[in-house]
């Protein structure tokens, strides 16, 4: 296969995955595009590089990363708040029964939202292990990703948790 | 390319699970006895909803891309990149030939050689600056992403030499300028105002550009230091 045809064929597999990634650390739409095309530029330069024992989705997964994590570094972060979306969140909130938390009282969307904000206030390490966690994957393949541990993966999973629930309870 | 059922999937799913067992058992010894329900209720509570986070993140809508375009977009970019590299190499292999020229067979006379001297030994300087630059962003994008802060903080520096490189070159290429064109309007009986203002200008504009660079570069690698 050619250089051309297996970017294709990443590209059609991964790419929602990269744009998951990408909305968990950046806000703007006009700058997760850029984000994308840096991405996938990366991908692409990439590429003569990748060999075949390796999983193709940590590989592109790392790449993502590497670009994440110095767009993160090296910018102020954009956490967006929508005000409207946060005046209409409070009224919910108001009505939310003793048994559920005020995250499952809310629609999806909403939910979405407020994780996506919530996962954008973590600090680095703890954005990329639960972006990751959140697209299913497992420990070794974070390991693999980060360059870190099973152990640590896991530590920071644990942490990462915690104070993503915390940061969803004040939101 | 699907790959949730390859064996090194179960492999990673079989030690997140014995990963998950530790964790249980780390919790349970490290908590009180009395408090026992009411964190596993606390630790249910969180599982459910760490299942319904899973869920929500997954169903997330994302634009659909139009891979062809972004191919062809990607290509330019790779080509513009290498391209740009290229001439700017060639553009000083050239200016070093013509001054050697100049040099051995004495066409151009001593003005013109001693710029063109002056000019090879600052493009020499500009282009292994922008090899260099061009090296470590190209290499950084597959190295571990543990990495990335530091290659960087690396590219960061480099981008703020070049910067450093810029602004004072600023100040030979003026006197050099500024003397060739004196002597060459000499030479051809000609005012040397027009060619004094452009140099001068272009010159001032280039020392504008750097500096607001520099600044932009310094206040990135802040950052990248304040969170390594």
């Amino acid at each position: 296969m050619s250089f051309e045809a297996v970017f294709i064929q990443w590209i059609k597999d991964y790419e929602k995955l990269i744009r998951h990634l990408i909305i968990g650390f950046e806000a703007k739409p006009a700058l997760q595009d850029e984000l994308y095309q840096d991405i996938t530029l990366n991908i692409w330069r990439a590429l003569p590089k990748f060999r075949q024992d390796a999983s193709v989705k940590t590989f592109v997964a790392r790449i993502a990363h590497n670009i994440l994590a110095t767009h993160v570094a090296k910018s102020v972060r954009t956490i967006k708040t929508d005000r409207d979306i946060d005046s209409i969140l409070d009224t919910e909130n108001e009505k939310v029964s003793a048994e559920a938390t005020p995250y499952q009282a809310l629609n999806q969307q909403q939910r979405q939202q407020r994780l996506v904000q919530a996962i954008r206030q973590l600090n680095l390490e703890q954005q990329q292990v639960i972006t990751l966690s959140l697209e299913g994957m497992s420990y070794q393949e974070i390991a693999e990703i980060l360059s870190i541990t099973t152990n640590l993966v896991g530590v920071r999973l644990q942490r990462a948790k915690a104070a993503l629930t915390k940061l969803l309870e004040a939101l | 390319m699907n790959e949730e059922n390859t064996p090194l999937n179960e492999k990673a799913k079989a030690n997140m699970q014995s990963e998950q067992q530790k964790e249980t058992l780390l919790d349970v010894t490290s908590i009180p006895v009395s408090n026992n329900s009411a964190d596993e209720k606390e630790t249910s509570v969180l599982d459910e909803q760490w299942a319904e986070m899973t869920q929500d993140w997954q169903a997330q809508s994302v634009p659909k891309t139009d891979i062809s375009a972004l191919l062809a977009q990607t290509k330019r970019r790779t080509l513009w990149a290498k391209g740009c590299l290229g001439l700017n190499v060639l553009f000083t292999i050239a200016v070093i030939i013509a001054f050697l020229i100049g040099l051995f067979q004495g066409e151009y006379g001593t003005p013109m050689n001693t710029y063109l001297g002056i000019a090879s030994i600052g493009t020499a300087i500009f282009v292994y600056y922008e090899v260099k630059i061009r090296l470590q962003t190209w290499r950084q994008c597959c190295d571990s992403p543990d990495k990335a802060i530091d290659n960087a903080i690396v590219a960061c520096e480099s981008s703020i030499k070049y910067m450093i490189l810029n602004k004072i070159s600023c100040i030979p290429f003026a006197m050099a300028g500024n003397w060739f064109i004196v002597v060459m309007a000499e030479e051809n009986e000609k005012s040397p105002l027009k060619g004094l203002l452009f140099i001068n200008f272009f010159l001032i504009f280039v020392y504008v550009v750097a500096d607001k660079l520099h600044k932009k570069r310094k206040k990135e690698l802040q950052r990248l230091m304040s969170i390594k």
